[in-house]
């Protein structure tokens, strides 16, 4: 199976899989939720630039964008010593394909990432160079729940590949040269465990108290960026599907048509589309948005779509006579809008808009792939970095939290609309 | 005595549907005029060209108080000097009785709030619904509701008033608290233009009655005239089909 690097914890701890094998690290923090074999290689950090930069090493970084993999040992290093070299920002990515495009746009100066991967990947590539290796001790080991008793035979099956030299033959193969002799690559290890013993039962696993109290705080960060993109993603959004839906009712023939164009469009793309051609593609042509504002960008035009018709449905239920008495009295079109028309077409149509309403506030989450650290971000930098997945659970209690009484309140609406008739 | 509405020539299509055919007609100052006739004739759409509700062709003129009737021209004055009162009353059913009727005092004649509440309750008063300013119009019954739609138009103070069917939507029995309002501004000196099917009412009430049908006028003279002594073979058809 094929599973993003921070979704790996979850699914060996949910039992999805018995083994993940990737460029994981062992660390304390992660075996107090997860076994590991006894590593198989060392691995360190590396930072990669553009070969055009002026970016030459970790101290050229000052006040500038730092690229990590959310909750990788990258990000931890990136995080831990953050103050010592004064990046501006880290941003966080979804694996090196998105970090990698965001380095050659130019959006960030440096990305932080394990070393052997990026060496293979900057091999054939002369715009990109490693440039600095960073010193961060980790070994790469395989993962798997606690308890599961594969993992001996695992062991036994590492260490008779490193006695027999299979281990060494894979580093030739791939790095084109032989493993130092003193590496983990070489020499046969224990199954790394920590001095304390951590059992967890299930619920500690799922509801971790210890993890909770260390991870809340990133999570309220979060939850105010979203809550930030969210209200002025609807408040924009708003005001320009009103503007769209009086357009397309008073414009001229050809803003009607394009009005409506737009409308269909945009109501036929989905979000996280637009938001990857807005945040990936928009650079080509010169505009580079940041995280936050492309986000916002995306959600208000296409939120502003679907608003556009919400309005529209209401003010064409408006009876005519309405526009009529309001024009016999002498009220212009300005007042004959706001005064008549629009405070009772939105009486009608508010359950529809408190519907979209909350569909834009979860639609926030989408912008964790353009590396925006809303909730959902910070919730999976967290389970990656405590490999245990109770900030997953808080996030979702947290968007609970903030949507099921809005809810609830549309479903009353809506209640009383019908019982009215 | 002069003319404040003409209509000369005054042609309307929809599509292929002729539906005013060639209307001359002169409204004077201060007349009380009756239009009937049945139902499609064209009554409601002669009405509403005067305020250019509906629109009517070119070559024809409508000119109210020396201003000619057309889209985008004159229209604000035009609509200040002339009220419009319809059938289905069209209250703003999100406002309260009061707020309906100082709402154009405020945005059309620029009156303050308070100046035009104390104008709006004065003429609420006169049609006999003062006790029920901060009511909501479906709180209303149907006599109540077109008496504020009445005061609703009265508060722009226009010297020309049209009744497009004021009674039409009405139950019965609430036919006449309405009609007496109309009657009471008719001895006013306001003039009047009133498309009904009240017979009665528009025998006392009119100085002068059109009679219509199929677009045309086919017929106009004073109330006894009209309803008694009518040269019209359709007139009098249409008076026997409605009286007996």
């Amino acid at each position: 199976m094929n599973i993003p690097f921070n979704g790996l914890f979850a699914a060996v701890q949910s039992n999805r899989i018995d083994v993940a094998i990737s460029s994981i690290n062992v660390t304390n923090k992660r075996l107090e939720s997860v076994s590991f074999t006894q590593p198989y290689y060392d691995s360190d950090q590396s930072l990669t630039v553009l070969s055009n930069s002026k970016i030459k090493g970790l101290g050229d970084l000052k006040e500038e964008i730092v690229a990590v993999d959310t909750g990788s040992t990258g990000d931890i290093w990136a995080t831990n010593n953050q103050g010592k070299y004064q990046f501006g920002e880290i941003r966080r990515y979804e694996g090196l394909a998105p970090a990698m495009l965001d380095l050659v746009i130019g959006r960030t100066a440096g990305y932080i990432s394990d070393i052997p991967a990026l060496l293979y990947y900057t091999k054939d590539k002369p715009n990109i160079n490693v440039v600095e290796k960073i010193h961060t001790g980790g070994k790469y080991s395989m993962m798997l729940n606690k308890n599961n008793l594969l993992i001996q035979s695992i062991n036994k099956e590492i260490t008779a590949m490193k006695l027999d030299g299979s281990m060494n033959e894979l580093h030739k193969k791939w790095f084109g040269q032989a493993a130092d002799s003193e590496s983990s690559t070489i020499s046969v290890m224990d199954i790394p465990e920590l001095s304390k013993s951590f059992d967890l039962s299930l619920s500690e696993t799922f509801l971790n108290k210890r993890v909770f109290i260390e991870t809340y705080p990133m999570l309220l960060t979060g939850l105010l960026v979203t809550i930030q993109l969210g209200l002025m993603s609807i408040i924009l959004g708003l005001c320009w599907g009103l503007i769209l839906s009086l357009t397309g009712l008073y414009g001229s023939r050809p803003l009607n048509l394009l009005v409506k164009f737009y409308v269909n469009i945009f109501r036929s793309i989905p979000l996280l589309v637009f938001l990857v051609i807005v945040f990936y593609a928009f650079p080509f042509f010169g505009v580079k948005l940041s995280p936050f504002n492309a986000a916002l960008f995306s959600l208000v035009i296409v939120s502003g779509a679907y608003f556009s018709e919400i309005f529209r449905s209401g003010i064409e239920a408006i009876p005519k006579g309405q526009f009529e008495a309001a024009q016999a009295l002498g009220l212009s079109h300005y007042n004959t809008m706001v005064d008549v028309v629009l405070p009772q077409a939105l009486k009608i149509v508010i359950p529809s808009l408190t519907n979209n309403c909350i569909n834009v506030l979860k639609d926030t989450a989408l912008a964790s792939i353009v590396a925006l650290p809303d909730l959902l971000k910070q919730a999976t930098q967290a389970q990656a970095i405590s490999a245990n997945p109770t900030p997953l659970i808080v996030a979702a209690v947290i968007y609970l939290i903030i949507l099921l009484p809005m809810i609830l309140w549309v479903t009353r609406l809506e209640n009383n609309y019908s019982s009215k008739g | 005595m002069k003319p404040v509405i003409i209509f000369k020539n005054v042609n309307k299509y929809y599509h292929d549907f002729h539906a005013l055919k060639n209307i001359n007609l002169s409204v004077y100052e201060g007349e009380v005029l009756c239009i009937i006739g049945p139902s499609g004739s064209g009554k409601s759409t002669l009405i509403r060209c005067i305020n250019n509700l509906e629109d009517y062709d070119n070559f024809g003129e409508i000119i109210v108080n020396k201003s000619i009737v057309r889209k985008d021209r004159h229209l604000k004055e035009i609509r200040k000097d002339a009220g419009m009162v319809f059938q289905s009353f069209n209250l703003f059913p999100h406002l309260t009785v009061l707020d309906n009727v100082a709402l154009a005092p405020i945005r059309v004649s620029d009156l303050s709030r308070k100046k035009a509440k104390l104008l709006a309750k004065s003429f609420l008063n006169k049609v006999g619904v003062g006790d029920q300013i901060d009511k909501f119009p479906n709180q209303l019954s149907g006599g109540q509701q077109q008496r504020v739609a009445i005061a609703r138009t009265l508060a722009m103070q226009p010297s020309i008033l049209l009744f497009d069917e004021p009674t039409s939507s009405l139950d019965p029995e609430m036919v006449s608290e309405v009609l007496d309002v109309i009657k009471n501004l008719a001895d006013t000196g306001v003039t009047m233009i009133i498309v009904t099917h009240e017979m009665n009412f528009a025998r006392n009430v009119a100085d002068k009655i059109v009679f219509m049908d199929n677009g045309c006028i086919i017929e106009e003279g004073d109330p006894a005239q009209i309803f008694d002594n009518s040269r019209e073979k359709r007139t009098q058809s249409f008076l026997n089909s409605i009286l007996n």
